[in-house]
């Protein structure tokens, strides 16, 4: 009975984890998912079926680092061709009228994420995940060659390509300089 | 494996990128459907495990049972043990297919989720976000052009095509140019405030509301300062309205050049009622 209730006790608060772990991942692994796939419903299916694999390991994950697994289910969706055709088969979410109250006037914020995401529309899948991992999760080249399963040499050459990339597009560094001169070149 | 990360390191330039920028919230429920759909997950994988075993433990039983019939006889039955085997061995991966095809792991129904249905009398009250018109109801179409100095303006005509209720629009919509084959030229729209900011404005059902696109004439830029506007041709406008995280392309009457340096960034202005002026 006591064992019972216990366990019931302990299920509840993994439960509460989960919740409260998906509340506070959630905006920074959109963020992420939105740089790899350039689209805001795409990222939100690829994030979605990321949690829902954690949430399916839930008991194993949470004593670890459950972002870090959400990550590498995240990537795994992401770069594993397989896994893509099949989460491409999945229904989109129609959320066009997900309601975001304080973004009245997004004309700045739609040119910002244009900038960036036009930017990084000329790399490879594995030159964003690797920039994507390197510029917004801070990693560094050794976690990223450990989370992508690729030597670091691999990591170091695959960032110089994309950042080379990146400076020849322009659109950002461009956007970085205005952003900071504020406003006239 | 020691390979320290230097700071100065030239491999790895330390451009400080900058990939934030204000995303919308995320969208509700995440967590629960994340949990529907893991449990299904977890289901199908027992399923299939359960599948796979059942398969391993017949094959093995099989196998054995072969190797025991045919035990006197030590040559041959190897071989037809080996064919005994081959044809079940895809069978755990199948039965992992048909374990999952018919659950088509759907598990995403707009549950929960009640998109604000307004109607044309009420005006948003403070729950409601103020620019709540969806791709459901909203088509965009570009209206009339008017030149000015070094400029010319372009209208964007917004219309609530739904029959049922009004909806509202605020702010200024993101745009920027594409070329014939979808690129994006330049820059995209700056807002531009000088005619008046952002209100509120109400579609009733067939109403229309604008925005004014205004391009630079790339012609201008050519002076002996500015030798920075390189031109391209726009087809096409990509349109974010205002509040939507999903664009629309809308192509251009004529291909227009537009400036694709910075100093002449395209302006748009924040949505009005009517048409423009």
């Amino acid at each position: 009975m006591a064992a019972g209730a216990q366990r019931a006790a302990a299920e509840r608060t993994a439960e509460e984890e989960f919740t409260e772990f998906v509340e506070g991942a959630s905006r920074r692994l959109l963020h992420a998912a939105d740089l790899l796939t350039g689209d805001r419903a795409r990222a939100e299916d690829l994030v979605q079926n990321a949690l829902a694999r954690t949430y399916a390991r839930w008991s194993h994950v949470r004593a670890g680092n459950p972002e870090a697994y959400v990550r590498r289910a995240m990537l795994n969706g992401y770069l594993d061709w397989w896994r893509r055709l099949r989460w491409r088969e999945l229904p989109l979410v129609e959320d066009a009228g997900g309601a975001a109250p304080e973004l009245g006037d997004h004309a700045v914020d739609v040119a910002r994420r244009d900038a960036v995401q036009r930017a990084l529309a000329g790399l490879t899948r594995r030159e964003r995940a690797v920039v994507v991992l390197r510029y917004w999760f801070d990693l560094s080249e050794l976690q990223i060659a450990e989370e992508l399963h690729i030597a670091p040499g691999t990591v170091k050459s695959t960032a110089n390509r994309a950042l080379h990339r990146l400076r020849q597009s322009d659109h950002l560094v461009q956007d970085h300089r205005i952003g900071r001169t504020g406003g006239t070149p | 494996m020691t390979e320290p990360r230097l700071p100065g390191d030239p491999s790895l330039p330390d451009l400080d990128l900058d990939l934030g920028y204000a995303d919308p919230p995320p969208p509700p429920g995440m967590a629960d459907r994340a949990r529907r759909q893991g449990l299904a997950l977890r289901r199908r994988r027992r399923v299939a495990g359960a599948a796979g075993l059942t398969l391993g433990v017949c094959t093995l039983l099989a196998v054995g049972s072969t190797v025991i019939r045919t035990g006197s006889q030590p040559a041959p039955p190897a071989g037809r043990g080996a064919t005994a085997v081959s044809p079940t061995t895809p069978g755990p991966v199948r039965s992992t297919g048909s374990a999952q095809s018919p659950r088509p792991s759907g598990p995403l129904p707009p549950v929960g989720r009640t998109p604000p249905i307004p109607t044309a009398s009420s005006v948003p009250g403070p729950s409601t976000p103020p620019s709540d018109c969806t791709f459901a109801v909203l088509t965009v179409r570009i209206g009339t052009s008017q030149g000015a100095a070094g400029h010319s303006y372009t209208e964007l005509v917004f219309r609530n095509s739904g029959a049922r209720g009004g909806c509202t629009l605020y702010g200024a919509p993101g745009v920027s140019f594409l070329d014939a084959n979808g690129r994006m030229l330049g820059f995209p729209a700056q807002k531009d405030t000088s005619q008046g900011g952002s209100k509120q404005v109400l579609l009733a059902p067939g109403g229309t509301a604008y925005s004014a696109l205004g391009i630079p004439d790339p012609g201008v830029y050519g002076g002996p300062t500015a030798s920075v506007c390189s031109a391209g041709q726009a087809t096409q406008l990509n349109v974010y309205p205002p509040n939507l995280r999903q664009s629309v392309r809308v192509p251009l009457p004529s291909a227009i050049s537009v400036c694709t340096t910075r100093p002449a960034t395209a302006t748009i202005t924040p949505v009005q009622g009517g048409r423009m002026p």
